[in-house]
């Protein structure tokens, strides 16, 4: 097998001495802020998750243990190998010394340990690059000799190592000394980088994902029957997750870590939901809903479906541009469409194809099937002629008409909405004054804030922040996202000053009125519960005065065909029925379901009939029989929480509707009222989910890509 | 039916919307809007069930005569069926009725139709979250004086107690509409600009106009905008586009066709060591034990620097957005030209609309502010988060009229704009490196390729076959029909379109292309394995005639043996996958000598 092939890098940590003093009062000693960065450095090499192998070596170190301090005696002193190339740990950062030495070490000689380290010290990995990063403030001068270092120089030239200085920014001309003119030179020759503490930390601000690579998928694209062109596609732009594959493990209770004991089992039934008996999968159809009716659809129905045929990219057509906006653009992902590599004929076509729908504003729509048998999908195809050198086709996938919502909004061409020029130039001031591509001054790099796919995302930054703490840190709780994640939710401070006061402008040319929300809250339930028989009756004198019309004739029977209760009037049904000889016992069903329905329906908003009824039903059972209200209030609240009407539950609590205890009526199994409670809410166990019907699609979803 | 907590995709709505269809057939001998009518009904209700959503429907005629068995009196209006969730039996029945048969009343009478509906939604034992009564009719004949007075009062009525009143004008001609119909549309939107609605009468039509006037209108988030401190309107966050519109599925018994439920159980397994044992423990001593499992016991880990790191379910979830409540928030603008979709789609879009609801006066300046944006050509980025649980990501919202050929005047699109961890480095080989400028006449030949294929798009043209094909299947099965409607794939083009292209030019200038794509295990990949891409090189013509000159083909590998092999049209060469070097070896022989 080929060797891996690695990004190597060899931190040469200065903890000497010379480095142990802080340069002015109440500031961090150049010590400090050398092992913050070497921390920060090895955490985003750790969360990167790249093909990295890491060294450390620390100069000024008591100890002298080095592959070269072995071969020569009175060298390489104070010189500590201490990690050797491997890949980045945690237990790298954790190791690094608490506080700086007293001796000193010699950083050239320091840079030929990690030179000889790169060439000897490990086997059969190839490096793509090597890195030497220096860390020190050069106030112990190199005693090597003049035509030693010019070895080593030419050393660097030759195996393409690259020396980069952080700490002091050589650049920096008003730095002299002889060691740092030394360092400028290798740092220049070996096509190395320096930078203060300060720049390096802000290059380190953020966390570099784990890089991921396309890999191609290769198809014709054909147009018409025989013209047939060679390309690969690749996934350009795609959201995921800031971290993938989370592993579930149960936790052991003594030393908190995933238990090594105990796992965890995912097993998958099917049941038969009339006789609760489980089901061989091999005795499972799939049924689809026609209505409300559920059409079993077996596998020789199968041969009546669509066969979208051989893997394609086949061209439907040519269309303008501006007829694909970005609402007819579905899907995930953005693809890059280039010619198959090496096929030059290919390349030619696919650049005068790109060319062309570039200069006539024209995209392609292509018929794609990613695998023979997948759903057919249609993708528009549209040139690209990119700063990046790329000359290509990216891909985006548009909309099928079943998956238009049709949806309609209200008109906004009334008269009430209309807007003067003079409201929109304000609007226009506003967008003068935010504008984003001039939202720093001149000593930033670039002007342009939120670049587009060059801002990181906030949530990535804030999993990666959290997985990184969490490992240093393993017993503290999750800290809060730290202020340079919360800065991409605001705009940059030279924007938000410049829009104070065109704002202002707009604060007074527009009345925006706030409206509170209704609160159909259970205080207010309450409210009109208590007061609701007054309420009533004003309701009525209202309508009789106020209303000429002839009120609308509501479906009520007169009281004396009353057969069964219902939902209009069900106390006055029941007064009814029990004066012409019914018993509780026989109207019990009748009023529960009257109240069921009322709740469940609540047209008024507020239960306000229903807890009329059911005070009025509990008062009838506590004289009677307290058993059939009981048991019915207990399966009821069950009910209300499958239908999540918990806040109907809150709503029985507060008007005492619960549960008949024993002290009101001696023949209550209830003693009080939490008796009854617990079997009403379950344990926190990881609920048996029901396989939706959404999972078989996601399934398909992922064969069908 | 209680499906009130189904597993919909809006739980968070309580209750379904209802819809009652309410058809005149008065006068339908003279006209043909009754007939067009109940044919557009006819096909939404088919919608509907092949959706198989759980929109409550129901359908009524007025303006005919029947005879109602129970109290032997005549009424106006028939109740096709009550307003309940669309089935089988209940389309039957509608499609069966034939309307020349059904019987005139003498007068329109209205107002005896909207009081039926009130009754059905007060009869309707679902909690409905919206009310909508849906009236198809010609805006021609009113109802007799007598019962003027009443519809209005009626329709006033039931405004009043949330139940929404529209009109479709079904006409095959343009007309002079009645103006009792026009006071009879202001009553029902409480607006006196109101227009009445365009005559139509393409029965696809009308279903789309019904199916959009009885669809929801669900936001993603309802939301304060913050345009500055103290200066905030109120939208709506729309998706214009539903990413699941594949028929509803549940699993069934094959032989009893009872409903079946799959059940994922996740436990725990404790594997418990007998004391006293553990030097002598043996597959039969280790028990297995499955206990329920706690949420609190649960840990998820990453592995990161050689070392698992844990977290436990809660806090898995807080480390999602620990951000804070949905908002969306205005952080500045930029020049339209920078964002174009061929390079920063990623993610379908989303609708933005004012919503008075909130804040009054959000569509005046919503408005202001689009017609700036337009003039400026500008487009606005925001920080936007629409849920408790979602990814806040940065915007563009960029302003639009019409999305889709909908009837939507503006709104902003709202397009999400890509972070840095969104994009991938393509390591793209820069073999075409030499600028080559493309000779006009090439483009010349390319340009008419595309002229003669270019269509105008529109966004409703494709159908999604496998989807099609389904509803068709289920359909016939379900209507016991023998025969599946016949269905066209409109994503293939017509065949003829490619006929006029000068094929044989194209190839000239731009082929041969060489072999047909190669399947995805020989395809190249960038790094490392140069000896697989020796291999599937092409095979030199001149080489290739020394060595079967010479007797050398054995010389070549399997791979070059096949490519050589498949690279001559033999007939029946299926199998030489399966086959050794000494059989291909000898095929080569056969068939090149």
């Amino acid at each position: 097998m080929a060797p891996k092939v690695y990004d190597g890098a060899i931190i040469i940590l200065d903890i000497g001495r010379n480095v142990s003093q802080a340069a002015e009062k109440d500031k961090k000693s150049f010590f400090t802020e050398g092992r913050e960065f070497v921390s920060r450095l090895i955490e985003r090499k750790i969360m990167s998750q790249g093909r990295n192998l890491l060294g450390l070596i620390l100069l000024g170190s008591k100890k002298s243990e080095n592959n070269m301090a072995k071969q020569c005696d009175d060298a390489f002193r104070h010189i500590d190998m201490a990690v050797k190339l491997q890949e980045p740990t945690w237990q790298m950062i954790r190791n690094l010394p608490e506080l700086p030495t007293k001796s000193r070490g010699d950083w050239m000689e320091a840079i030929i340990v990690a030179v000889d380290h790169f060439a000897n010290g490990i086997s059969g990995i190839k490096f793509s690059s090597k890195k030497i990063i220096l860390v020190t403030n050069f106030m112990s001068p190199t005693c090597l000799e003049e035509n030693d270092i010019e070895r080593v120089t030419n050393g660097f030239k030759e195996d393409n190592f690259e020396l980069d200085v952080i700490g002091l920014d050589l650049l920096d001309d008003s730095l002299k000394e002889v060691d740092i003119e030394l360092a400028r030179r290798i740092v220049a020759i070996s096509n190395g980088a320096t930078a203060s503490f300060k720049d390096a930390m802000r290059y380190l601000l953020f966390h570099k994902k784990k890089i991921v690579h396309s890999y191609p998928w290769n198809v014709d694209l054909s147009i018409g029957p025989n013209i047939k062109i060679p390309v690969s596609s690749y996934i350009r732009l795609k959201d995921e997750p800031a971290v993938k594959n989370w592993v579930t493990a149960i936790k052991d209770p003594v030393t908190h870590a995933a238990s090594t004991t105990e796992g965890i089992v995912k097993s998958k039934v099917h049941v038969n939901t009339e006789n609760q008996t489980v089901i061989d999968s091999n005795a499972v159809i799939s049924g689809y809903h026609y209505g409300q009716q559920i059409i079993p659809f077996t596998e020789c129905d199968q041969s009546f479906l669509y066969n979208s045929g051989e893997k394609c990219l086949s061209v439907y057509g040519f269309t303008q541009s501006s007829n694909i906006g970005w609402q007819n653009l579905h899907g995930d992902g953005l693809h890059y469409i280039f010619a198959r590599k090496g096929n030059k004929k290919a390349q030619y076509a696919i650049r005068c194809l790109v060319e062309c729908l570039h200069e006539m504003g024209l995209v392609a729509l292509v018929r794609r099937v990613y695998n023979k048998g997948n759903t057919p999908k249609m993708f528009a195809l549209m040139p690209v002629i990119d700063n990046d050198n790329y000359i290509c086709l990216s891909m985006a996938e548009i909309c099928y008409s079943e998956e238009i919502k049709y949806m309609t909004f209200p008109s906004t061409t009334l008269k009430r909405f209309e807007c003067t020029n003079h409201e929109v130039d304000a609007f226009k001031e506003l967008i003068r004054a935010m504008d984003l591509t001039k939202a720093y001054d001149e000593t930033y790099d670039d002007t342009e804030a939120f670049p587009i796919a060059e801002t990181v995302s906030p949530a990535v930054q804030y999993v990666l922040d959290c997985i990184a703490f969490r490992a240093m840190n393993p017993d503290k709780p999750l800290p809060e996202p730290r202020d340079e994640i919360m800065m991409l939710f605001k705009a940059p401070p030279l924007v938000a000053k410049r829009s104070k006061e065109p704002l202002n402008k707009l604060k007074k040319l527009f009345t925006l009125t706030k409206i509170e929300k209704k609160k159909k809250e259970k205080t207010e339930a309450i409210e009109i519960f208590e007061h609701n028989n007054e309420n009533e009756e004003n309701i009525k004198m209202d309508n009789q005065t106020k209303e000429p019309v002839p009120l609308i004739k509501l479906p009520i029977a007169s009281s004396s065909r009353i057969t069964n209760i219902g939902t209009i009037d069900p106390i006055n049904d029941f007064k009814i029925l029990i004066d012409s000889g019914k018993t509780l016992t026989d109207l019990f069903s009748d009023m529960r379901e009257a109240i069921e329905n009322l709740v469940y329906c609540n047209l008024d908003g507020t239960y306000r009939k229903a807890l009329s009824t059911m005070k009025f039903l509990r008062a009838e059972c506590v004289k009677a029989d307290p058993l059939p209200y009981n048991n019915w209030i207990i399966n009821f609240k069950k009910a209300l929480i499958a239908r999540k009407k918990d806040d109907f539950i809150d709503i029985i609590h507060t008007n005492k509707l619960d549960v008949i205890l024993k002290e009101e009526n001696e023949l209550s199994l209830y003693d009080n009222i939490d008796s009854c409670d617990d079997q009403l809410y379950e344990n926190d166990t990881v609920p048996d989910c029901t396989e939706l019907t959404m999972d078989q699609e996601i399934n398909d979803l992922f064969d069908n890509m | 039916m209680d499906s009130d907590d189904e597993k919909e995709e809006y739980h968070s709505w309580r209750g379904v919307p209802g819809t009652i269809i309410l058809i005149n057939v008065y006068d339908s001998k003279k006209s043909d809007s009754a007939v067009l009518s109940h044919v557009s009904t006819c096909r939404l209700l088919r919608h509907h069930l092949r959706q198989a959503n759980t929109h409550y429907l129901g359908v009524c005629f007025y303006g005919t005569r029947e005879l109602d068995a129970s109290n032997f009196n005549t009424q106006n209006v028939l109740e096709v069926f009550p307003l309940n969730l669309p089935n089988l039996e209940d389309f039957k029945k509608l499609q069966n009725i034939d309307l020349s048969l059904c019987s005139q009343d003498k007068t329109l009478i209205m107002s005896d139709a909207l009081w039926h509906c009130s009754k059905m939604f007060a009869n309707c034992k679902k909690q409905l979250v919206t009310r909508t009564v849906l009236i198809l009719t010609k805006f021609e004949v009113p109802p007799i004086e007598s019962d003027q007075d009443p519809t209005f009062s009626r329709v006033k009525e039931m405004v009043k107690s949330d139940i929404e009143i529209k009109f479709i004008n079904i006409a095959s001609n343009d007309y002079t509409p009645h103006k009792f119909y026009k006071e009879l549309l202001i009553d029902a939107t409480g607006n006196h600009d109101v227009i009445l609605p365009k005559p139509v009468y393409d029965p696809k039509e009308i279903e789309t106009l019904m199916y959009k006037q009885s669809h929801r209108h669900l936001a993603i988030a309802q939301l304060m905008f913050e345009i500055g401190e103290g200066f905030e309107i109120g939208i709506g966050v729309y998706s214009l586009l539903k990413s699941n519109f594949q028929p509803k599925k549940d699993y069934l018994d094959r032989d009893t066709n009872a409903i079946v439920t799959s059940v994922n159980k996740t436990q725990k397994v404790s594997i418990e060591q007998t004391p006293n044992m553990s030097m002598e423990t043996d597959e039969d001593e280790t028990e297995h034990k499955q206990l329920p499992l706690l949420k609190s016991e649960l840990i998820h880990y990453q592995e990161y620097g050689g070392e698992k790191i844990i977290f436990t379910d809660k806090e898995k979830k807080i480390m999602t957005n620990p951000f804070g409540p949905p908002m969306m928030k205005l952080l500045g603008f930029k020049p339209a030209s920078m964002l174009n979709k061929e390079k920063w789609y990623y993610k379908a879009s989303h609708f933005l609309f004012p919503n008075e609801n909130r804040v009054e006066g959000s569509t005046k300046a919503f408005k202001a502010l689009y017609k700036a944006c337009v003039d400026t050509s500008v487009v606005a980025i925001c920080v936007l988060c629409t849920r408790v649980n979602s990814r806040p990501s940065i915007v563009a919202l960029s302003p639009c009229s019409h999305p889709l050929g909908l009837d939507i005047e503006i709104g902003f699109d709202i397009i999400k704009i890509p972070f840095m961890e969104h994009v991938r480095q393509l390591s793209i080989y820069d073999e075409d490196e030499e600028n080559i400028a493309i000779p006009i006449a090439h483009k010349a030949t390319m340009k008419d390729v595309i002229n003669k294929l270019s269509f105008d798009y529109k966004p409703d043209m494709f159908e999604n076959p496998v989807c099609q094909s389904q509803y068709r299947a289920i359909e016939a099965i379900a209507l016991g029909d023998e025969e599946m409607e016949p269905y066209i794939d409109t994503t293939k083009p017509d065949p003829n379109k490619f006929n006029d292209i000068k094929e044989d030019l194209f190839e000239s200038i731009f082929g041969p292309f060489g072999m047909i794509a190669p399947k995805r295990m020989a395809a190249t990949k960038e790094s490392g394995t140069t000896t697989k891409r020796v291999k599937t090189e092409e095979i030199d013509e001149e080489d290739f005639q020394n060595r079967l000159n010479n007797k050398k083909i054995n010389t070549y590998n399997v791979i070059q043996l096949k490519q050589i092999l498949r690279s001559k049209d033999i007939p029946d060469l299926k199998s030489i996958s399966v086959l050794k070097k000494n059989e291909l070896v000898d095929l080569v022989y056969k068939h090149f000598v």
